[in-house]
């Protein structure tokens, strides 16, 4: 069961999309983004309604004084990407960790769509 | 996605601007599509990824920096012979949680090998390594041999 999606018809905004995965267990939904190139700082989370934006933009550009750049395949680090969040999220119960340069969303569900056994009664 | 953004005509037309615009939108395109490919020019025991690479060079060194994002420093094995760098390692799924879980993988796992031939011979043991935020930093002296050397002629 696909829970959470990229929004479509999603407007041409500046930056790169992070790549995703997505696991979902019983009770959460964890989302993992990688964003090198960032600190903590420079990471912002934003809901808006069911939509959670994720934008990265390293502040300073990395000054290389002295050095001539003779080969390029980075790219500067500026990510965007958001999705769609439905009603088995908890909205208010939303953590985030960034480390080596993986940014670790934690959405929790609420406690109406956990998942119950229920026994067959013989 | 849109091509070109729709902005008001102005009162003078002015076709280059458009040209300007067309080609500020293809650049941020490929941009888009390619920069989290890694090397396109990858050699034949490079896998399905590896990690993009900038280099840099001055009088004394050369600066590496490559994106590997969701390793730690453990994981990560950087040899150089000669002039060629060797960066390895593998990227590691997390075991806890079992794979029927994902219900998105867009993340590559595996290991990863990537060889760049060096601008010039550099000192093998004083090769400094940096991970942080999953860019791995290297700062190479170059060895003596390599620099360039001023030569101070005598004009008659």
């Amino acid at each position: 069961m696909v829970i959470l999606k990229t929004k479509a018809g999603e407007p041409a905004v500046r930056g790169i999309q992070p790549l995703v995965n997505i696991q979902e267990t019983d009770k959460e939904v964890i989302l993992e983004a990688e964003m090198v190139g960032l600190s903590k700082e420079d990471i912002n989370l934003e809901l808006k309604d069911d939509e959670l934006i994720i934008t990265g933009k390293a502040r300073e550009p990395e000054s290389m004084k002295g050095y001539t750049l003779i080969h390029r395949e980075r790219c500067p680090f500026e990510y965007v990407r958001s999705f769609m969040l439905n009603d088995i999220i908890d909205k208010d119960k939303i953590n985030a960790q960034y480390e080596n340069g993986i940014l670790k969303v934690t959405l929790q569900k609420t406690e109406a769509a956990h998942s119950k056994k229920i026994e067959i009664k013989g | 996605m849109t091509l070109i953004p729709w902005r008001p005509r102005e009162e003078w037309w002015d076709p280059f601007a458009d040209l300007e615009r067309i080609q500020s939108e293809m650049n941020r395109m490929f941009n888009l599509s390619l920069a989290q490919q890694g090397s396109r020019n990858a050699g034949l025991l490079e896998g399905a990824w590896s990690p993009a690479v900038d280099i840099h060079d001055s009088k004394h060194n050369i600066l590496v920096k490559a994106d590997i994002p969701g390793l730690t420093k453990d994981d990560i094995e950087v040899t150089v012979q000669g002039d060629v760098l060797i960066i390895k390692g593998e990227k590691k799924q997390d075991k806890e949680i079992k794979e029927k879980n994902y219900v998105r993988t867009e993340r590559f796992y595996g290991s990863f090998q990537r060889s760049i031939r060096l601008p010039s011979e550099v000192k093998v043991d004083k090769v400094e390594a940096t991970y942080k935020n999953g860019v791995l930093e290297l700062v190479l002296p170059k060895s003596e041999k390599a620099k360039p050397k001023q030569i101070k002629l005598d004009i008659k």
